[in-house]
């Protein structure tokens, strides 16, 4: 308070002069249009200010007359101002900065702020020369004495209660009070005017005794954000009104284009809080009413037409909107599905392992909307539409056998194919029923849960309602297909986007990542702390030292290099010889499964392991193999992060290729089945239907079943029905991968762990063993593998998705325990990179998954003894013919669109449309690039300007002190 | 969450929920959290100051290396003390749901040590040293990592990072989002 004196005799005499004309010319624009209304508010606002006693006490500082009051209605701002007056002497342009800031400041508020903040100014400097359009109101503060304006003041009190003066101005007192009240309360412009002061004074001391260029460079930018956070705390502590608000965010947008204002301080909560309160507190009609009048004035003002109507109806929308999201985000969050664990194991473990959970937590959500699609189009459409009355579940019964041919041939083989298990079922022990769930053979085969069951379901009534199943099933494999590659995309491109941005701004900056980001805040556990203190302490060393090795690396020797490459070509010849015989291995597993499967002087637990053998080889080798790898990997002496890379490509190689070889080794085995045999002579002979002998035998191999007949002779295995073989394989492969996890854990995880606990101390070779650490890496392609299995698997069995679904919903609790209490916590990877590289291996396995299962829907013959595509409608029938036989129900119009669409003609069109489109996409971002380039120059070469500048400012200090010395 | 409930009116939530990143049911488990650091001082007054011992006894913030410029750049008596308002402040700043610019600023904040408003050679050393804690860099490799440091991030060439040179360098540092946050 006592600066008081000081600040105004600054203000007379400063610099200020220069910003005042501009503050006069506002005024003047002002002063024409202003409507009298507005100067009863004036005064009135003016004689709150009288009300507090600090401000008396500021006046009686002031020794300035009248306008002390006004002044102190803004010392703050006044304050403010002196305080950089004292630079702007010395800096020319400084002053210009600080014009700029306090016309900010004034647009920053309600509008009416800056008239009574404007009209003090004005009256400072030009007191005597009071132009003679301030009228009445002016005369009553040009008194000669504060007792005048008290009166003055105190008949406008009369005035008031006698109730003459409109509401609104009510509400204008409130604006008034409080921004003063908040311009002292927080009593902080004085501190800053201190501050400034004294690195005022600072920066002269240091001036005499000469310094460098860059000392003055700081100073001077330090001031500058001080100022400017001076002025953007003090501009907003106003009270804001509903539609004002709304003014104040749009003069916010604009001014944070000024390069000066961008660096705003967010406030804290507490004067958040405040302002919020503020704005309810006086929320009332009144305040209503007074910003109508601010809103109608503001468009005189700004001679603009704003709808202010319609705004505001947007602006409660959109709070009514954000009120709804609100509600919204409160449920999900009570929904979110194990956000308390995450929470632990982010705490023990770090960020980068929970990415595996979240993994995992999305895989879970992807295969219940999988799940429950498969249930609803397919599964319960089946089970729901009955079978004539008594609901058997048999197809012979829902078709009449001699509708067509291909009916008779469909009841023909399906009567083969059930009686066939009816007698392998018949024949059962109790003790093979366990068996058949682990292999989804004997009384499962023919259930919902396989392909084989479900066929095309009729009611035999007056109006036969047919569900075509066979559509259905297709749709909703597709449609299952759609829904995952349109989440794994949009997840995809959450992590491209991000490494997009990298890459294209001059990469990612590694020793910013490695510092400002590699504290993780999640962290709770003492143990963790130090293990990460340690791990970023290994990481920017090893990041160092790679860093001079990289200078040192010219500096090899032509010998060193020639023995380091062919190290690297070995090692990456035998891990293709290790993938190639890992992969023949399972190809060699399948044959002889089919083989072997048949072969009945075998013994039952031989047969049973003989029927896992190939899903047995797959999981070992996932297991063996990339610890294979991993040990490699460090001969070949690449830098860390590419080796994991690497590492992570081959094991992802093989995992994909085996799940492919299976495939082509199921095909190869199938695709080898006898021609089925011909039945037209019994269709014509039971139905009486002459019709001209068809050619069954088909160029490339019959997919039907074989028959009872031609199977004693041959040696291949007896399929009726090669999808639910398919299935089968696949169920096992789901159901293997579930037990070894389990197994894995508790039998191997478990007890190393007890191992490592007792005897560490006594036994070196346990102690060598140590912890298990989280492989990140091989637990993710564990999932990607188990997805994989559900994109093939979920068109031969329906209820694999389910399968799944569970799997992962187990996998948590069991990772997670296992977590908890076997592993020590590691440091791989880099967050970040880690998700985007499971979506993007994940997507390859997508595609790899559709590959053979688009092949099969457009190219294979689909059984005709099971299966919803059981009943053909064509030789050479196809599983795609279900679509095309629905296209050709529909009008000639959209059937000739839809075979349209299927041309060379059209396709070659969008195509060519699809590669203008990247094309030009691709030009758009060189073009950014090239920009972004620039202005990176440009900024170096601004850089360069400012240090010139300083240099020339320093030069002028100099000969300053030269001459007043 | 009858008991904390009732410490708050709606009014007074809705405040919140407007100010923050979070939602009523996330305030009042922030306020629970809160209530965990010193239940007696809390239950009895829920606006009570709580010193920077009582704090830190978060565990996010005990082992967290910066808990010191945490606590003094959240609390707003500027002492490292904090309200029950400085302490939701800060788990907003740290949610999930805190946009990205918000949490630089902070994050700029808290590795200015000297508050001077610029990320300088000496502030990005006390960085470091407190991030590899007890094992220290050797000078020279300490040099040579804030050489590099400034080689990407110092685009005007004055031995310092401005918020935003810092700023843009974030943008490119994409660990940063990831670890920079405390789940409730």
């Amino acid at each position: 308070m006592a600066g008081g004196g000081f600040h105004g005799s600054d203000w007379r005499t400063g610099p200020h002069a220069l910003s005042m004309e501009g503050y006069q010319e506002g005024m003047s624009r002002y002063w024409g249009e202003v409507n009298p209304s507005y100067e009863k508010g004036m005064d009135e606002g003016d004689n709150w200010r009288r009300e507090i006693p600090q401000y008396k006490d500021e006046r009686q500082h002031s020794g300035y007359g009248g306008e002390g009051r006004q002044h102190s209605g803004y010392g703050g701002e006044g304050r403010q101002h002196s305080g950089y007056g004292g630079d702007s002497r010395r800096y020319n342009g400084y002053s210009g900065d600080s014009r700029q800031y306090s016309r900010y400041d004034g647009d920053g508020k309600n509008k009416a702020y800056r008239d009574v903040d404007t009209e003090s100014i004005d009256l400072q400097p030009d007191y005597e020369d009071l132009p003679d359009n301030a009228n009445g109101f002016h005369d009553s503060r040009d008194g000669p004495g504060r007792m005048q304006n008290r009166d003055i003041g105190d008949q406008q009190n009369e005035y008031y209660s006698e109730g003459r003066i409109p509401e609104q101005n009510k509400a204008f007192d409130n604006e008034g009070f409080q921004r003063e009240d908040n311009g002292d309360a927080d009593a902080r412009p004085e501190v800053f005017s201190r501050r400034n002061r004294s690195l005022y004074r600072k920066h002269s001391q240091k001036r005499s005794t000469g310094v460098s260029y860059t000392d003055h460079l700081q100073t001077i930018v330090q001031r500058r954000k001080q100022a400017r956070t001076n002025i953007s705390e003090l501009g907003f502590s106003g009270r804001k009104s509903v539609i004002n608000n709304h003014y104040d965010d749009l003069n916010d947008d604009f001014d944070d284009r000024l390069p000066s204002n961008r660096n705003k301080r967010t406030k804290s909560l507490k004067n958040r809080l405040n302002t919020l309160k503020h704005d309810r507190e006086d929320l009332s009609t009144h305040d209503q009413a007074a910003a109508l009048r601010d809103t109608t004035r503001d468009k005189i003002l700004s001679h603009q037409d704003s709808g202010f109507g319609y705004e505001q109806k947007k602006y409660q929308l959109a709070k009514k909107f954000s009120s709804f999201k609100n509600w919204a985000k409160s449920w999900i969050y009570q929904l979110e599905l194990w956000s308390g664990a995450f929470k632990v194991i982010e705490g023990h473990f770090g960020t980068s392992t929970v990415s595996y959970f979240r993994f995992l937590r999305w895989l879970m959500f992807l295969n219940l909307s999988l799940t429950v699609f498969m249930m609803f189009v397919v599964l319960v459409p089946f089970l729901t539409v009955g079978v004539g009355g008594d609901g058997a579940n048999s197809f012979t019964d829902s078709v009449n056998s001699c509708t067509s041919k291909y009916h008779y041939e469909a009841i023909y083989h399906s009567t083969n194919y059930t009686s066939s298990f009816e007698v392998k079922n018949t024949s059962k022990v109790s003790t093979q029923s366990f068996v058949d769930v682990l292999q989804g053979t004997g009384w499962m085969e023919n259930t919902v849960l396989f392909y084989g069951a479900y066929f095309n379901r009729t009611t035999f009534s007056e109006t036969p309602f047919v569900y075509n199943m066979a559509l259905a099933y297709l749709c909703a494999v597709g449609v299952g297909y759609l829904i995952s590659f349109v989440l794994l995309v949009k997840n995809s491109a959450n992590g491209m986007k991000e490494s997009v941005l990298t890459s294209t701004s001059g990469g990612m900056s590694l020793y910013c990542n490695k510092v400002f980001g590699a504290w993780d805040y999640c962290i709770v556990r003492k143990k963790t702390a130090k293990l990460k203190h340690k791990s970023v302490w290994q990481e920017i060393q090893n990041e160092l030292e790679y860093q001079r090795l990289q200078w040192k690396k010219e500096s090899r020797t032509t010998r060193e290099k020639v023995k380091l490459y062919v190290i690297r070509v070995l090692i990456n010849l035998l891990v293709l010889a290790i993938l190639g015989g890992a992969l023949y291995l399972i190809y060699f597993t399948n044959e002889k499964l089919a083989e072997l499967q048949h072969r009945t002087d075998l013994n039952k637990t031989v047969k049973l392991v003989l029927e896992f053998l190939p899903s047995i080889t797959i999981t070992l080798l996932s297991v063996i193999v990339p610890t294979i790898f991993n040990k490699l990997v460090t001969a070949e002496d690449y830098m860390p992060a590419f080796a994991i890379r690497i590492t992570l490509i081959r094991t992802v190689l093989l995992r994909l290729s085996s799940v492919g070889i299976l495939m082509i080794s199921l095909y190869a085995t199938l695709k080898g089945l006898a021609p089925s045999l011909d039945v037209s002579p019994f269709y014509q002979a039971s139905c009486g239907v002459s019709t001209a002998p068809t050619n069954m035998s088909d160029p490339e191999g019959n997919w039907t079943q074989v028959n009872n007949e031609t199977e004693s002779t041959d040696k291949k295995p007896n399929i009726k029905c090669w999808e639910t073989y398919v299935g089968q394989q696949i169920y096992k492969l789901v159901f293997l991968n579930f037990i070894v996890v389990i197994a894995v854990t508790f039998v191997w995880e478990f007890p190393r762990k007890l191992m490592y606990k007792k005897f560490h101390k006594r036994f070196k070779l346990v102690n060598l063993l140590g912890l298990q650490e989280f492989d990140l890496s091989k637990s993710v392609l564990d999932l990607v593998y188990l997805q994989t299995l559900c994109w093939i698997g979920m068109f031969f069995s329906p209820i694999i998705p389910g399968m799944c679904l569970i799997t992962c919903f187990i996998f948590f609790y069991i990772k997670k325990a296992s977590l908890l209490t076997n592993c020590i916590p590691t440091q791989q990877y880099g967050t970040s990179k880690s998700n985007s590289l499971f979506m993007m291996v994940l997507l390859l396995s997508f595609f790899l998954a559709i590959i053979p299962i688009s092949y099969m829907v457009g190219k294979l013959h689909p059984s005709q003894g099971c299966g919803p595509f059981r009943v053909y409608s064509r030789d050479n029938y196809i599983m795609f013919d279900v679509v095309s036989n629905m296209v050709d129900e529909w009008p000639s119009k959209a059937r000739s669109t839809f075979y349209f669409m299927g041309t060379a003609g059209f396709m070659a069109v969008m195509g060519l449309l699809l590669c203008m489109l990247m094309y030009y996409f691709w030009l758009v971002g060189q073009a950014h690039h090239k920009m972004s380039k620039g202005l990176r120059e440009q900024l170096k070469v601004e850089g360069q300007d400012k240090q010139f500048l300083v240099a020339r400012l320093h030069e002028t200090f100099e000969f300053e002190a030269e001459v007043s010395s | 969450m009858g008991g904390s409930q009732s410490v708050f009116t709606e009014q007074e939530l809705t405040d919140y929920q407007e100010l923050t990143y979070f939602t009523k049911k996330e305030i009042l488990h922030v306020f629970k959290r809160f209530q965990q650091l010193n239940p007696d001082a809390v239950t009895k007054d829920k606006n009570a100051k709580l010193g920077k011992d009582e704090i830190l006894e978060l565990p996010e913030l005990k082992v967290n290396p910066f808990r010191d410029r945490i606590c003094q750049v959240f609390s707003s008596s500027k002492d490292g003390n904090m309200t029950f308002e400085d302490f939701l402040d800060m788990m907003s700043v740290f949610s999930d749901n805190a946009p990205k610019n918000v949490k630089v600023e902070y994050a700029f904040r808290i590795y200015d040590f000297d508050e001077d408003d610029m990320i300088s050679s000496k502030d990005l050393k006390e960085v470091v040293d407190k991030l590899t804690g007890e094992q220290q860099l050797p000078e020279e490799d300490m040099q040579q990592l804030i050489d590099n440091i400034f080689e990407e991030a110092d685009l005007d060439d004055d031995d310092s990072l401005s918020f935003a040179e810092f700023e843009h360098v974030i943008s490119k540092a994409p660990d940063f989002v990831n670890s920079f946050r405390i789940r409730l």
